[in-house]
């Protein structure tokens, strides 16, 4: 069977869900570096620079990232191109 | 604002670029050139029933096309697609030589972001410096495979 994945487009930094629903656009203004970042606990760190919450979405579902956009339209996230729940895809959406 | 500093539109269309000059703006035009160093990875599959095709730039994807032919294998291309050949940075009237400003839709092609896959993508934006004639672009080298926001 098949593991269901969301899908990231890294043209335009688009999350997508498995179903291709668009889940969010990722934009940092100040091109902050995950790596820069403070962590806070696992799954998700603190920007240095603006003091909001990244969460790390190779730990949660699709599911979970829905429910965190819905209620927090301002929320970020980190993808990273190699985590295992996604795979990237840019010529049919970007 | 991005960092408090002042954001320096791009103009991208020859009609945008001349409402921006009769606007005040000064257009430090620019030709867009496509990197080599920038390159996307496509490969399309094809059901021999149907015809119908599944395009994937991930090898990761290979094992959701298991049923099909392989008819291009991976390709390096371009991705992007601008409206025009040229483009410009609007520069307002009251710039000071040496102020730092951020350039919010890069015109140039930097590379941005490098995957071990093998595809490479272009910074969207970046700080910059006005020296009198030109924006000097203040890129940090990037090599991250993670994006935020």
């Amino acid at each position: 069977m098949l593991q269901l994945k969301m899908k990231f487009n890294p043209l335009t930094n688009e999350l997508f869900t498995d179903g291709d629903r668009l889940l969010k656009k990722l934009h940092c203004p100040i091109l902050q570096q995950w790596e820069a970042m403070t962590e806070a606990i696992p799954a998700h760190k603190i920007c240095d620079r603006c003091s909001k919450a990244v969460y790390d979405t190779a730990f949660l579902s699709e599911a979970n990232i829905q429910e965190l956009v819905t209620n927090n339209a301002q929320a970020c996230l980190k993808v990273d191109l190699n985590q295992d729940n996604l795979t990237i895809t840019y010529t049919n959406h970007g | 604002m991005d960092n408090n500093l002042r954001i320096i539109t791009t103009a991208r269309t020859s009609e945008a670029i001349n409402k921006a000059a009769k606007d005040g703006y000064w257009p430090l035009v620019k030709p867009v050139v496509p990197s080599p160093n920038i390159k996307s990875k496509y490969a399309v599959f094809q059901s021999q029933t149907t015809g119908e095709i599944s395009v994937i730039n991930d090898y990761r994807s290979e094992n959701q096309t298991s049923r099909l032919n392989r008819v291009i294998d991976f390709t390096n291309y371009y991705p992007y697609h601008f409206e025009s050949p040229y483009a410009a940075y609007l520069i307002p009237s009251d710039i000071k030589v040496g102020e730092h400003v951020w350039l919010d839709d890069l015109i140039e092609d930097v590379v941005g972001q490098v995957w071990n896959q093998g595809d490479s993508f272009r910074l969207p934006s970046c700080e910059a410096i006005w020296d009198g004639k030109d924006l000097i672009l203040q890129v940090r080298s990037v090599v991250s495979e993670t994006v935020v926001g």
